[in-house]
């Protein structure tokens, strides 16, 4: 950090996130004013206004400039895409546990406005309407309105009150051309398309909308350039003058046309990824592979001398910490599922060329320091690691880790994720540029329309509950598959094996309903004029990034919950019901239902829970039940296509919800009590992997990781003195490598620090698989006594 | 495959405590570590109290207990007693160790320490990890107890990593016969040696047995041309003074060869063990030696000549 970054970033969080209704005023305003146009020219004409009338401010010291709302950290609102829960939950906002906002109170009346005006016409009311008039009418009848289930098995929460998201654009284009290169671009095509023909109206509405959005994206730099001009005239100090005059200068020149130099790349890359998110509300907005498009600035500012390596690591932060400024409102329920204000806005790092040859270079190494240093929450930076990534760029990702402390950069494998994306039909040297969306979706820069939230998740242990009681799902006394038995009547494994997949196969069907009816009402509502042009391939086509299509990739996401649960259940009810008969499954039926109550109900849990091999501690006879059934949902999910072509892409990530999707599902076959949180991503249940993080790594990496092409994640944590010290590093290194050796995706690591362990303290329910070692044995953490802890946390301090 | 073990003889066998994966801290790389039963000394700080004693040993750990009382119902000895309301207690002294409320406990409030394992299911633990050994080049360290005591059993698998392949460690007291020392450790690539104090009367009385086998066995390994490193255990009211450290550094640099020294910071985190087994710690709850000291007696192994760092 330079003494400016350091000031940037301790201004950062300075404020509470505060709402701010810019945007959705000027939003609605030109709504009202452009009604009777065609829809995607609407959208264009509202961006525009909000990029000519919304506040811009440069903030004193910065570099790099353009904002999201009026202040930093605040959150513009898009009413558009959902409105009614703003008015219901309004009075919340400041109050509420997690991801807090502050509503002035002179906007109240404001917001209710807005809301009003948007009742019944946002994406939400589409969403709704697709799936009432699509589904057949029983079915359209047990989709829960409130929860957006059927059944609390397939959630259809994801994309249905926020946009879309989810995209790397083209920044190679955006660089090469500017927005007025895109603009002309446009024009030029639009000229090209004979308006005789039926198939060219639509494509010349399109490319009208394009044009209109990128005139407007390019005045929007000329506003900063203004601005700066103008601070410059009134600024005091000769240094800030300099530095304003040459923002102004970048400002223009990344407006008009190509960018030139390191900084004007820089600068340019955030406008567009700004703009796209100001356009279209989407998070997971990512940046794609930044060390590889921006290096030939970066090299030839180096080798001209036009820039010092220490000027451009400033300049890096700088970006950063604008990322960081980025925030976003969403309904308490879409909170709870992704807490701490996250934008997942992916930076990735590192990874092969497109050739095949190794990809890092000194901007990797840059990109990697700052992210150290800052230790912000954004951007997600990642690192793709293949057989060829140079040790030193490995040992820097781990030294990085131990630095932020707090998870980045996250490692992803290249030999899992290229054949995943081969196998989904994408060219060779596509696959080797590919680039991390939000938290593990695997995309092509620029050509990938994943549309990751559309598919929604299942929740496998619900399924499970719902197997075991014949059908019906206990919690909301519904079933829609009834099972002639239950686990009281199930003869064998087998038996149960069976009735499980026919559950599977009746509730996989509505994945493809409701995730259709999802996509359509983007592509019906709230096409992205702007965020298309910055595609690859969507000008030329004229049709807009909503409605997917080739020749660009499209894939639409399927989450799968709680595996570890439904393995370590598989395999509890094998041994202990069916095969070694300790307990029938009349009694564990009923010792369930009472939430493993009565006189036998903790020491049937107890069993559960110790005799029953569980998924983390490479023993085969979990991890490959494990295995077998996530992908009886994989191979499931194959047989449909989505609207937007493509293929339905599996992910095991399920970000915060394992949490708030606990709550609904009752004492399970793995000795999870009633309500307790599930296991988050592909990792192993909390506390139940205990043979080492060597035998954990195993057990994950035994599953079909190339079957994922959104990605599965896995969370370790490890106790920085494992680590420390430069062997240390080798170790962590040699660890992550032998991981992906063996077939692994992602990992990410916490590295706990003497705050966690005294937080481990104060609460050891939320650390039970908390590991430290001690020279001749290890222990967990909750496991010692209050003194010897307290030692540990003073020796950890020391460490670190 | 790996190779077979010997034909002709019976496999031998161990008595084997704990075999922890993800070892860094016992020798180079990512290690497994094999805790062999029993210990000819008893230091009074020992971290692995469940490795002292020569047989089996159940332990009750309270707070695990649910109280269910199927240990009480199956105990032959009357040593499980009590019941939900009163609470369960384990009378050590009726214990005979026949770990048949090991079996029936449902919650791993009772653990028995000591199985008996022959080379190869010992092995095929180990072998579970060798991709990560192949990594970061580490490999298996035998520990304990101390893996003299069982020297066939020791011997023969260390042979059998070797011949499989296997970087070999082992962590030991250096107490048993030079004969002894020479035939278990043939196969071993490296050997951390214990080395615990220079005076034999204050061995004698904290470990109780002097250290003249001791330093005799450290000595002709050193002229055998062995790897060793020299691990030390930094005691309060043992070693953990100036002069004592010198005294030790001068020793090790003497050694014709440099052998690389790991301090490691005596902890009392083996309390509750020594509890849960019935047994008492003889140095219960002392503190730690402070970071500073620490550093000071590695500054005073280096000022020896000796390669030194702090934790293994
Ligand atoms: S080990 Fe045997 S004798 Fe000892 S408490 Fe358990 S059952 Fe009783
Ligand atoms: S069997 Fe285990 S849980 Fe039950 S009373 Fe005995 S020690 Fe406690």
């Amino acid at each position: 950090m330079t003494s400016r970054t350091e000031r940037l970033r301790s201004r950062l969080y300075r404020n509470p996130p505060e709402i701010c209704l810019e945007r959705a005023r000027l939003y609605t305003d030109s709504w009202i004013e452009t009604e009777g146009r065609p829809l995607v020219v609407r959208r264009a004409m509202a961006l525009a206004k909000v990029l000519k009338e919304m506040t811009t401010y440069i903030e004193e010291e910065e570099l790099v400039v353009g904002n999201h709302a009026s202040r930093a950290f605040s959150v513009p609102l898009f009413p558009e895409f959902s409105a009614s829960w703003m008015a219901d939950e309004m009075d919340s906002f400041k109050e509420r546990p997690q991801d807090a906002f502050v509503l002035r109170d002179e906007d109240r009346d404001g917001l209710l406005q807005i809301v009003e005006s948007w009742r019944g016409k946002t994406h939400f009311d589409r969403v709704m309407g697709n799936i009432e008039h699509s589904l057949p009418a029983e079915l359209a009848e047990v989709f829960d309105k409130e929860g957006l289930h059927i059944n609390q098995v397939y959630h259809a929460v994801i994309s249905t009150t926020d946009g879309d998201g989810h995209v790397i654009l083209d920044f190679e284009q955006v660089l090469s051309l500017g927005f007025e290169g895109l603009a002309q671009k446009a024009r030029e095509t639009r000229q090209s398309l004979d308006p005789t023909l039926a198939q060219n109206i639509r494509k010349r509405i399109f490319l009208k909308a394009v044009i209109i959005a990128c005139d407007a994206a390019a005045d929007f730099g000329r506003r900063y350039e203004a601005l700066a001009r103008n601070l410059a005239a009134q600024c005091t100090s000769e240094e800030r003058r300099k530095e304003l005059d040459d923002i102004a200068l970048v400002c223009n020149r990344v407006a008009a046309g190509p960018a030139e130099t390191f900084r004007e790349a820089l600068q340019s890359v955030w406008f567009a990824f700004l703009l796209s998110q100001i356009e279209s509300n989407g998070h997971s907005m990512s940046l794609g592979r930044f060390d590889q498009y921006l290096y030939p600035y970066y090299e030839r500012d180096i080798e001209d001398q036009r820039i010092t390596r220490e000027e451009a690591r400033e300049l890096v932060e700088c970006f950063w910490i604008k990322t960081a400024e980025l925030n976003k409102l969403r309904n308490w329920r879409s909170t709870r599922f992704k807490t701490g204000y996250p934008m997942f806005q992916t930076l990735t790092l590192g990874g092969q060329t497109i050739e095949g040859l190794d990809a890092v270079n000194d901007l990797s190494h840059l990109c990697l320091e700052a992210t150290a240093d800052l230790k912000l929450i954004a951007p997600t930076v990642v690192a793709r690691i293949h057989p060829g990534t140079p040790e030193d760029f490995l040992l820097a990702c781990c030294r990085a880790n131990l630095t932020h402390g707090g998870g980045l950069p996250g490692l992803f494998n290249d030999q899992t994720a290229i054949p995943c994306l081969l196998n989904m039909g994408i060219p060779m040297e596509d696959a080797r540029n590919w680039a991390v969306v939000g938290c593990a979706e695997m995309a092509v820069p620029g050509k990938s329309c994943s549309m990751t939230g559309g598919g929604g998740y299942f929740s496998l242990l619900k399924l499970l509950e719902i197997t075991l009681n014949g059908g019906t799902n206990p919690s909301t006394g519904i079933c829609l598959c009834p099972e002639k038995k239950d686990l009281s009547t199930f003869q064998s494994y087998e038996d149960l094996g069976r009735a499980y997949q026919r559950q599977v196969d009746y509730y996989l069907k509505f994945m493809p309903m409701c995730a259709n009816a999802v996509s359509s009402a983007y592509a019906e509502g709230t096409p992205t004029p702007l965020l298309s042009a910055m595609m690859t391939h969507r000008i030329e086509t004229g049709v807009d990034h909503s409605e997917g299509g080739g020749p660009n990739y499209n894939d639409t996401q399927v989450q799968f919950h709680n595996t570890a649960n439904l393995g370590n259940a598989l395999a509890a009810l094998k041994k202990l019901v069916f095969e070694e008969k300790l307990i029938s499954g009349t009694e564990l039926k009923d010792v369930m239902a009472s939430n493993f109550g009565g006189p036998r109900g903790e020491e049937v849990r107890q069993m559960l829970l110790n005799r029953a091999p569980k998924f983390g501690n490479d023993d085969d006879t979990v991890d490959l039940i494990t295995r077998q059934a996530v992908n009886w949902f994989v191979k499931g999910v194959k047989k449909f296509k989505p609207i937007r072509g493509g293929v339905y892409g599996p992910t095991l990530q399920t970000l915060t919800s394992n949490v708030p999707e606990g709550e609904f599902i009752g004492a399970t076959p793995d000795g999870r009590r009633a309500g307790e949180p599930t296991s988050d991503n592909a990792s192993p249940t909390a506390g139940t992997d205990l043979s080492g993080i060597t035998a954990a790594v195993k057990s994950v990496a035994k599953l079909e990781h190339e079957q994922h092409p959104n990605g599965t994640l896995f969370n370790l944590k490890i106790h920085p003195s494992m680590i420390e010290g430069e062997g240390g590093m080798a170790k962590f290194a040699a660890l992550i490598r032998t991981f992906f050796e063996l077939g692994g995706m992602q990992m990410q690591f916490t590295l706990v620090s003497a705050e966690t362990l005294k937080e481990a303290q104060a609460f050891p329910e939320r650390h039970p698989d908390l590991v430290v070692k001690v020279a001749g044995y290890s222990a967990l953490f909750t496991m010692l006594e209050r003194t010897f802890q307290d030692q540990l946390i003073a020796r950890t301090e020391h460490r670190l | 495959m790996p190779k077979k073990i010997s034909e002709e003889q019976p496999e031998p066998k161990g008595l084997v405590f704990n075999i922890e994966r993800f070892c860094v801290h016992d020798g180079p790389g990512i290690r497994t570590l094999v805790f062999l039963k029993g210990c000819p000394l008893s230091c009074w700080w020992c971290a692995n109290p469940e490795g002292m004693n020569v047989r089996p040993q159940v332990a009750f750990f309270p707070d695990r207990c649910i109280g269910c009382g199927n240990c009480v119902n199956v105990c032959p000895e009357n040593a499980a007693l009590g019941s939900q309301e009163a609470g369960i207690s384990y009378v050590i002294e009726r214990c005979r160790h026949c770990a048949e409320c090991v079996e029936a406990c449902p919650s791993r409030a009772r653990i028995l320490y000591g199985k008996q394992m022959s080379v190869g299911e010992v092995f095929e633990e180990i072998e579970k990890d060798r991709p990560f050994y192949r990594r970061s080049h580490g490999g298996v360290t035998l520990s304990g107890g101390e893996p003299l005591l069982q020297k066939i059993f020791s011997r023969s698998l260390l042979k059998h990593c070797a011949e499989n392949n296997l970087h070999t460690a082992v962590e030991t007291s250096g107490q048993a016969d030079w004969e002894t020392v020479c035939r278990t450790f043939e196969s071993a690539d490296i050997i951390l040696f214990d080395f615990k104090h220079i005076h034999p009367l204050k061995h004698l009385k904290f470990t109780g047995s002097n250290n003249l086998q001791i330093l005799d066995n450290l000595r002709r390994l050193d002229e055998a041309g062995r790897p060793m490193i020299l691990r030390v255990p930094v005691i309060p009211e043992f070693n953990a003074s100036g002069e004592e450290m010198v005294a030790m550094a001068q020793f090790a640099a003497g050694l014709k060869q440099a052998h690389s020294c790991h301090l490691l910071p005596y902890h009392a985190f083996a309390d509750v063990k020594y509890r849960c087994l019935g047994m008492r710690s003889r140095l219960p709850s002392l503190e730690s030696p402070p970071n500073e000291l620490m550093e000071e007696f590695k500054n005073i192994w280096i000022d020896a000549g000796v390669e030194t760092q702090i934790g293994g």
